[in-house]
């Protein structure tokens, strides 16, 4: 929802980060309403045509391989797809293992340093933080 | 992890919520990618049905009015449409005097105050810092 680089992509790239975010909705084969509002948020930035949005949710029905979505990414389309992974892997609260394990693999194929995953994991607290502060401030007024 | 009510409100008043936002952004009549964006992801954070979103991006060619949707929406609800018309109002940089004038009226519908109003500018202020960030870490 806050200005972003992924609607400048070509609309391929844009498909493909898109591809990415459906396979990691899977990877811990749950699929939370938190998580999916998350994918839908993101999915909605990357103004995808209707097609390519119905393609996208056949995807988290018969997710692609991890293999088969990185295979001729652009580094900024895996890049953003990365932070938004992690975002989404956050949004039910916890990362597990196995989503952290596939975090570290495409961190590691877009040559993003040791210690990416972590400052994007740090960054999605601060996100959520700062989330949870336009909530209470909100909250605090008298209904 | 999302607490904010506007993901289990009755759908019409998510489609209300985001016609509001449609407003916000053909406000100053001219509609920027950007602000575009931050409507689609908006509607997909609350999980507004596909076909409906179809409707309310039609919208932008024929803008609600604002005295309809303010009795047409659940009045606890305002206060979040105006947290979120303030976010896509400053999507693409600045607030235009037509934006803000909008947010004005919003605000006094869900009884928000200048200050309080100020604070939520600040609060899409540092969200904004804190979304580039993100970019450093990228390396982008």
């Amino acid at each position: 929802m806050l200005p972003d680089t992924v609607h400048k992509l070509p609309r391929e790239e844009r498909f493909a980060y898109a591809r990415l975010l459906a396979f990691m909705t899977r990877v811990d084969n749950e699929l939370s309403v938190d998580e999916m509002a998350m994918f839908e948020q993101r999915l909605g930035t990357a103004l995808l045509s209707p097609k390519q949005r119905e393609m996208i949710r056949g995807a988290l029905k018969t997710p692609p391989t991890l293999e088969s979505c990185l295979e001729g990414m652009g580094d900024e389309a895996g890049r953003l797809a990365l932070r938004d992974s992690v975002l989404m892997a956050a949004a039910d609260g916890t990362v597990d293992e196995d989503e952290r394990e596939v975090l570290e693999e495409i961190s590691a194929h877009f040559g993003l340093a040791d210690d990416a995953v972590d400052r994007l994991l740090q960054w999605t607290v601060d996100g959520y933080a700062w989330m949870a502060a336009g909530y209470e401030l909100l909250n605090d007024l008298s209904e | 992890m999302f607490t904010d009510p506007l993901g289990d409100c009755s759908p019409n008043d998510k489609i209300t919520y985001a016609s509001i936002l449609v407003l916000i952004a053909s406000a100053d009549g001219e509609l920027v990618r950007e602000e575009f964006c931050a409507i689609e992801a908006l509607m997909g954070r609350i999980l507004i049905h596909p076909e409906v979103r179809v409707d309310i991006r039609n919208l932008l060619t024929d803008p609600p009015d604002m005295d309809e949707l303010l009795i047409a929406i659940d009045p606890s609800l305002i206060k979040y449409a105006l947290r979120d018309a303030a976010l896509v109002a400053a999507i693409d940089g600045e607030y235009d005097e037509l934006e803000l004038e909008l947010i004005n009226q919003l605000a006094t519908a869900a009884d928000v105050d200048d200050e309080t109003l100020k604070e939520i500018f600040d609060w899409v202020n540092s969200g904004l810092l804190w979304h580039n960030k993100s970019l450093t870490i990228l390396e982008i």
